[in-house]
């Protein structure tokens, strides 16, 4: 794959991360954890074979479409207009995202000659990213919704860099799992909260 | 032929799914639950040596592996003993759940995580349990954060620190896939040894990884809490020892076992100055898991002088003062709605509930490792074990001791204090305690006992939890 191409995915799955850091609107939360997922896929080795990506295709969007479904049929979140105005904690997520994706771009080169040396630039690059910036997330927010996209974002990167360095069909067979179960407890959090709050 | 595997893992996880589908009907749902723990830990226990059960003049003749996708889950006789102790726990944690008001979820999702458990444990390479650890968390969701309750942030961070243990040992044991054996001390190694130390930190929750622990605790149901942590603890202490035996370069590391001694001690102290100061009744709970876990430590860094006999010793014990105190902290905030959970609330409550309170104290001197009750025959033995010149460990132990006292005490002084309010005159009378209550609160005190007075009825049944175990004795 070109480059070029693998450029422009690591930008946009990195993006779609720190958008999902700074913003809380859920219909964009939910679109930049499919685009991740999507990003994860086009960067992900596909050396031994096509499937083990598409597995984590299929699983991500399932996990996406999940909770997706959960709040559109709870309404468990209202549905807000997407100002572009960002607020000071907006701007500082944004800054502290845009700050780790800097450090990580300026350690890759030692990393892979010194840790992950079969592991491609990209891989390292989007796979750190994520799951740092998964781990910003989980930090910097309290509400079920936000901490469960902020663990499959980090759980994205490091099925991304594990892929790159190892395959196995259980363990690959587990994440699958562990990825589904994340979705449906974030979708029970979300149906649980609402019903505290009808009641 | 049949498989090891398939009885004590497919078959408790069909069960449990079986269950899921009866979960409203509570009577059945415990009927099968009961009965399948007891069937699967009777058979771990009585299972013999060459894994043949004969029967007149049939044989039953049980494999020990099961291939899947590539990899190997193996349950062998040595595996066994834990095996029965994790559905023991089951069993125990069973008989009253459904009483105390547990979620409904409890009889399908208790024999769904022990077989969890089981299979962490027996999957090949080990280090795949990683990720099974992290589902085990996930499934615990709806017994820890129920339908009815707002979601408190102690589940979730107890996910969030599952999710970050995980990668570390995965990575490390990539790192090191080829040098399982070499005893080096290079960069590499100790770069590994890192990342599966500071794992095992986050799963053990040792301090300051530990603040989702009394969280959960606080939030969570006290019965649901102490059967989760009696399983993890249980289950990860032995799987520390996997590592060990297993991994001679983390084994062989300069100043390992020290380093485990102290961490013992230091949770320990630690856990006791916290729980010496606590005045909310469920945390009490957290931090004596903590306690307990300082001791599983410092009995691992006591290996080379024997102190993995400690593991098998604690096994019924712990279980038994879990279960007491968690029982008896269920059964009054059931039967005394206006108990808000503080420590100083339960003033005049041994003249009402006699028998749990008494339970209730008795559960913690138990584990606090007090002469004729269950945990002090192990107490003792790695008190003997220790170093008595020289560590100064024998004085930190003592403070680490004094903690519990003093909580167990400030309990005792609120539990026995008349109530203030003369009015309450009346209502000072033990009525609200059945037969129910009683019986079970007297079966475990009666079991706690016993197990004090003859040490070597339940460690004589739990011995083989070593069995897998050789290298790491013969250290020099």
């Amino acid at each position: 794959m070109s480059s070029l191409i693998l450029t422009i995915t690591v930008i946009l799955g990195l993006s779609a991360a720190n958008i999902n850091l700074i913003r809380r609107k859920w219909l964009l939360n939910i679109l930049g954890l499919a685009i991740q997922t999507i990003c994860v896929f086009i960067v992900f080795p596909k050396t031994e074979s096509f499937i083990p990506a598409l597995i984590k295709l299929i699983v991500g969007l399932m996990s996406t479409l999940i909770l997706y479904l959960t709040i559109l049929n709870t309404g468990a979140i209202k549905r807000e207009r997407i100002s572009l105005k960002l607020s000071a904690g907006e701007i500082f997520r944004g800054l502290s995202g845009i700050f780790l994706v800097l450090l990580i771009l300026i350690a890759t080169p030692w990393i892979q000659s010194e840790v992950f040396p079969q592991t491609s630039t990209f891989a390292i690059i989007l796979s750190l990213g994520l799951m740092l910036l998964g781990i910003l997330q989980l930090g910097s927010k309290a509400e079920p919704l936000y901490i469960i996209i902020g663990l499959l974002t980090f759980l994205s990167g490091f099925e991304l860099l594990y892929g790159s360095l190892e395959f196995s069909n259980l363990l690959e067979a587990l994440f699958a799992v562990v990825n589904l179960l994340l979705a449906i407890g974030g979708a029970y959090f979300i149906v649980k909260d609402l019903e505290m709050e009808t009641t | 032929m049949m498989n090891t595997v398939i009885i004590w893992i497919a078959i408790p996880i069909a069960i449990s799914l079986i269950l899921m589908v009866l979960q409203r009907f509570a009577k059945a749902s415990t009927i099968i639950v009961l009965v399948s723990s007891a069937v699967l830990s009777a058979l771990a226990f009585f299972m013999p040596e060459d894994l043949i059960i004969k029967l007149g003049s049939r044989q039953f003749i049980f494999a020990d592996a099961f291939p899947i996708f590539g990899r190997v889950i193996s349950i062998t006789k040595a595996n066994l003993t834990l095996v029965a102790g994790l559905y023991v726990a089951v069993f125990l944690w069973n008989t009253v759940a459904r009483s105390l008001k547990t979620s409904q979820w409890f009889n399908a999702l208790s024999m769904l995580i022990a077989a969890m458990w089981v299979l962490a444990l027996a999957v090949q390479p080990f280090l795949y349990a990683a990720v099974i650890f992290l589902l085990i968390a996930i499934l615990s969701i709806p017994l820890l954060s129920p339908r009815g309750s707002k979601a408190g942030p102690g589940v979730i961070r107890y996910i969030t620190f599952q999710t970050i243990a995980m990668p570390m040992v995965l990575l490390s044991a990539w790192m090191l896939s080829d040098i399982e054996t070499a005893p080096s001390a290079n960069a590499l190694i100790l770069r590994a040894a890192v990342l599966v130390l500071i794992s095992f930190a986050i799963w053990f929750a040792l301090i300051p990884v530990h603040t989702w622990l009394p969280m959960v605790a606080q939030e969570s149901h006290p019965w649901t809490v102490s059967f989760l942590l009696v399983l993890m603890q249980s289950s990860l202490t032995i799987f520390f020892v996997y590592f060990l035996e297993d991994y001679a370069w983390l084994r062989n590391l300069p100043e390992l076992w020290n380093i485990l001694r102290w961490a013992g001690i230091v949770m320990i102290v630690s856990s006791s100055v916290l729980l010496s100061f606590q005045n909310r009744i469920r945390r009490v709970l957290a931090y004596t898991y903590l306690w307990e876990m300082g001791y599983a430590l410092l009995s691992i860094g006591l290996a080379q002088q024997g102190g993995l006999n400690y593991l098998q010793i604690i096994f019924m014990p712990r279980l038994l003062g879990l279960a007491g105190f968690a029982y008896s902290l269920s059964k009054l905030e059931q039967v005394e709605p206006d108990f808000d959970g503080k420590i100083h609330s339960m003033t005049g409550f041994y003249h009402r509930y006699p028998t749990l309170s008494i339970c209730l104290v008795m559960s913690l001197l138990s584990l606090a490792g007090l002469p004729i009750l269950a945990s002090f025959p192990a107490k003792h033995y790695i008190m003997n074990l220790l170093p008595w010149s020289g560590y100064a460990m024998e004085t930190w132990l003592s403070i680490g001791f004094a903690g519990l006292l003093i909580i167990i005490f400030r309990m005792i002084f609120q539990l026995i204090s008349p109530v203030p309010d003369s009015t309450q005159v009346f209502s000072m009378r033990a009525n609200t305690e059945n037969l129910p209550i009683i019986v079970f609160s007297s079966i475990l005190l009666f079991l706690m006992l016993i197990t004090g007075l003859f040490p070597g009825l339940f460690s004589e049944l739990f011995k083989g939890i070593l069995a897998p175990f050789e290298k790491i004795f013969i250290l020099s």
